[in-house]
This record gives structure tokens, C-alpha cells and sequence, in this order.
């Protein structure tokens, strides 16, 4: 299991704080502006693709494909939040990734490697609970793997990067309806996964 | 919140009210079992400290380092570029060589006749002069056939001999016995062969 951002433990990446008007440089062609935008948020679009795709090879794979198309597409970015446009194409680089795999021959997702998973911060303001907040992501994060892909995807993309019906529709190709059953049906599925966890979630 | 409701809704609308759905947040039946059903107040708390939870997952650091711009587009212009000039130098090549070739054969051709048949058409055409100079000399004097003399009968005889071993008619030598169009085809087809070279290896030179 990769390791969290760990210049902001528990924390996604905020805007950056003159974000717009690096944005409209990267719009104009500047390369730079464009790096420093795809250096900022690469922590956000590769964790989103590896909840998508449940490989840490994949999902460096998918962000990568995303940042191409997003360098093709920033000349049609017509504001909003940045971070959100940039997640929906990371989403569909995912999903493209995850159709391209379904019509080749499967391997089941590999086991998470515990090895990897980062130890609490010994030197953190409240250890205990940083081991226990670190503890709740591993646990959330093993229990989304273990959902059907079609509901992981949808629960990953409404409730962990909030995107509303209507994106993840997008996202998906599928169904308005489709998408609230798998979200409905995924959350149900993930309390139940969890039941044994209950103390991790409760503040 | 203390009577049991058995009638339960699905745990699914409980999720999508915990997710604020619209549609569920908008069934007063439903929210008004909620809080009377100690059951199903309890999982949709599940749910909505689930969901919170899950807003707030961390970001992931790549598993290896990503290229953050795509390579500059310029590039496969230059490499167009140079696929022409690649395709151009062979042909290039090629036909300098030919050319070449074609006119070292003309010189070579050239130096055999000069040095076996070749004099003799020119010997040949000094004779004739002199022969029609004699006749000219002859028929300005008429009915003066002395010794030495050719008649018009005997110069047609000689012209008859001269066809018959396929001679040039005297107007066309000047043409082909200079050497200067094959000299001009060998060192416009060495030309071309270096051309063709210096673009071969300038494109090498760039592409390596």
C-alpha cells in the first residue's frame, strides 16, 4: 500500500495560493506554470487513480496519462476549481486504464503490501491518535479494495474526492441511476466490511 | 428515539441519507423512522462517520517519479525533417553515380576510337578536302582534266566508299569528337555522389 503525502498527513493538497494565476499562465503555454501545477497536485491524482485501479504500476501509469491529456486540454479550462478539473481527467485516464485491462486477460488485484505502509509519526503532537487516524486510512483503504470494481469506483469518486452524481456518471459511462445504486449499495458494503472496526470511526 | 420500528427501510436509503441525497433527505417517512428507530439511528451515525472518514483519506506519493510535462511537440518536426533529407540523399547518390558512370564510358569510348578507327575518319576528311579542293580547282577551269585531276565521276564514287563504311558526314565530327559533355556528366555525377554523401553524414551527425 503506497505511502501518504507526508508533507500533509491526513490532509488532501490545498490550492496553491496564487493557483489562478498560475493557471492562466499554463493556459497561455507556459511549461513551467503547467509543472508546477501538475507537481503540486500529482500527490492527489495518483492517489485517486491507485483507489481507482488498486496498482501502484497503473496508477502511476493512468496520472502520467493524465497529465498529457490535461497539457492537450488547459487551453479549454474555463475556471472552476482547478483540482477538480484536474481529478475528472485523472479519473477518466483511470477508467480508460481499467476498460483497456477488462478486455485483456485479468489479474486479481494484488495483495496490499504491508511493508509499505507508513508508521504513525513518533514525533507528532499526539502519537496515539495519529497511529489510530493512520490505522482508520489502511483500513478504509483495504476494505475498498475488497468492493466489486463497479462500486469502487463510484464510492471513491462521490465520497472520497466528491464529485456529485452527474461526474461520476461522466467518469463512469454509466447510468445517472446506475451510479446512486452502486453508491448505496458500496456504502452499505464498505459499514459492513468495517463492523469490526467501529471504534477507529467513532470521535 | 425509544420505540423498535421492525418495519426497517433499506440500509440503502439510510446511506444515501447520510450521503444527503436529495431524494432521501426529502422522505419525511423515512427521516421521521430514523429518529424513532434507535436501530436505524444508530447505522445511519455508522454511515455518516463513514463517509467523513473516507472525505478525508490522504493523498498518495507516486511509486515513482512522473514527467510532469510532455515532451516538447518540435521535436518529431525535426525528426520529419531529416526523414526527407534521408529519403532524398540516396537517390541523390544514385543518380550522381550514374551520370558518372555514362560519361566515363562516353571518354572511355572516345580514347578507343582515337586510338584504332578514329584517325582515319579525319584522314579521311583532309583527304576529301583535298579532293574536293582539287575538284572545285578543276571544274573552275573547264574541260581542264590534267593529271592529278578528279574527275566528277571518280569524286561521287569516293562519297559512295565514304557512306558505305558509315563515316559521320563531315558536318556532325565537330560535335562528337570533343570530350566535353561526358567531362560535364563525370563531374556532375561526382558532384551529385558528394552532395548525397555530405547529406548522409550531416544526418547522422544530428541524429546521433
Amino acid at each position: 500500500m503506497p505511502s501518504h503525502d507526508p508533507g500533509r498527513p491526513g490532509n488532501r493538497t490545498p490550492p496553491l495560493t496564487d493557483e489562478e494565476a498560475v493557471v492562466a499562465r499554463a493556459r497561455s503555454g507556459d511549461r513551467v506554470a503547467f509543472a508546477q501545477l501538475m507537481e503540486h497536485y500529482q500527490s492527489a491524482c495518483y492517489g485517486l487513480a491507485w483507489r481507482l485501479l488498486g496498482d501502484a504500476d497503473r496508477a502511476a501509469d493512468a496520472t502520467q496519462d493524465a497529465f498529457v491529456h490535461a497539457y492537450g486540454a488547459i487551453a479549454r479550462f474555463r475556471g472552476g476549481t482547478f483540482r477538480s478539473w484536474l481529478l475528472r481527467i485523472t479519473a477518466n485516464a483511470s477508467y480508460d486504464l481499467l476498460r483497456h485491462q477488462q478486455r485483456r486477460p485479468t489479474s486479481p488485484l494484488p495483495e496490499p503490501d504491508e511493508g509499505q505502509v507508513e508508521l504513525p509519526d513518533a514525533d507528532a503532537p499526539n502519537p496515539v491518535a495519529e497511529a489510530a487516524r493512520a490505522e482508520m486510512y489502511r483500513q478504509l483503504d483495504l476494505a475498498l479494495r475488497q468492493l466489486p470494481e463497479d462500486q469502487r469506483a463510484a464510492v471513491v469518486l462521490c465520497d472520497v474526492y466528491g464529485m456529485d452524481y452527474g461526474e461520476v456518471a461522466d467518469a463512469t459511462g454509466s447510468a445517472l441511476g446506475t451510479v446512486k445504486s452502486r453508491i448505496h449499495r458500496g456504502r452499505v458494503r464498505l459499514r459492513e466490511l468495517l463492523a469490526d472496526h467501529r471504534e477507529l470511526f467513532e470521535r | 428515539m425509544t420505540m423498535q420500528n421492525h418495519d426497517h427501510p433499506p440500509e440503502e436509503r439510510l446511506a444515501a441519507l447520510a450521503g444527503g441525497d436529495p431524494e432521501a433527505t426529502g422522505d419525511r417517512a423515512l427521516r421521521s423512522h430514523v429518529e424513532g428507530c434507535d436501530r436505524c439511528h444508530d447505522l445511519l451515525a455508522q454511515h455518516g462517520a463513514l463517509r467523513a472518514a473516507l472525505a478525508e483519506l490522504p493523498d498518495l506519493v507516486p511509486s515513482r517519479p512522473l514527467q510532469l510535462v510532455p515532451p516538447v511537440p518540435a521535436r518529431p518536426a525535426r525528426s520529419g525533417w531529416l526523414t526527407t533529407l534521408r529519403g532524398i540523399a540516396a537517390p541523390v547518390m544514385a543518380l550522381g553515380a550514374g551520370l558518372a558512370i555514362i560519361g566515363a564510358v562516353g571518354l572511355g569510348g572516345m580514347a578507343a576510337g582515337g586510338a584504332t578507327g578514329g584517325a582515319a575518319p579525319y584522314s579521311a576528311m583532309e583527304d576529301g578536302n583535298s579532293d574536293r579542293g582539287t575538284t572545285e580547282g578543276a571544274s573552275n577551269q573547264p574541260g581542264a582534266y590534267g593529271p592529278g585531276s578528279v574527275t566528277p565521276t571518280a569524286a561521287a564514287s569516293q562519297q559512295e566508299a565514304r557512306d558505305q563504311s558509315n563515316e559521320p558526314p563531315l558536318g556532325d565530327l565537330t560535335d562528337t569528337s570533343t570530350p566535353l559533355p561526358w567531362l560535364v556528366l563525370v563531374i556532375g555525377g561526382a558532384g551529385l555522389v558528394v552532395i548525397g554523401l555530405v547529406l548522409r553524414f550531416s544526418i547522422q551527425a544530428r541524429a546521433g
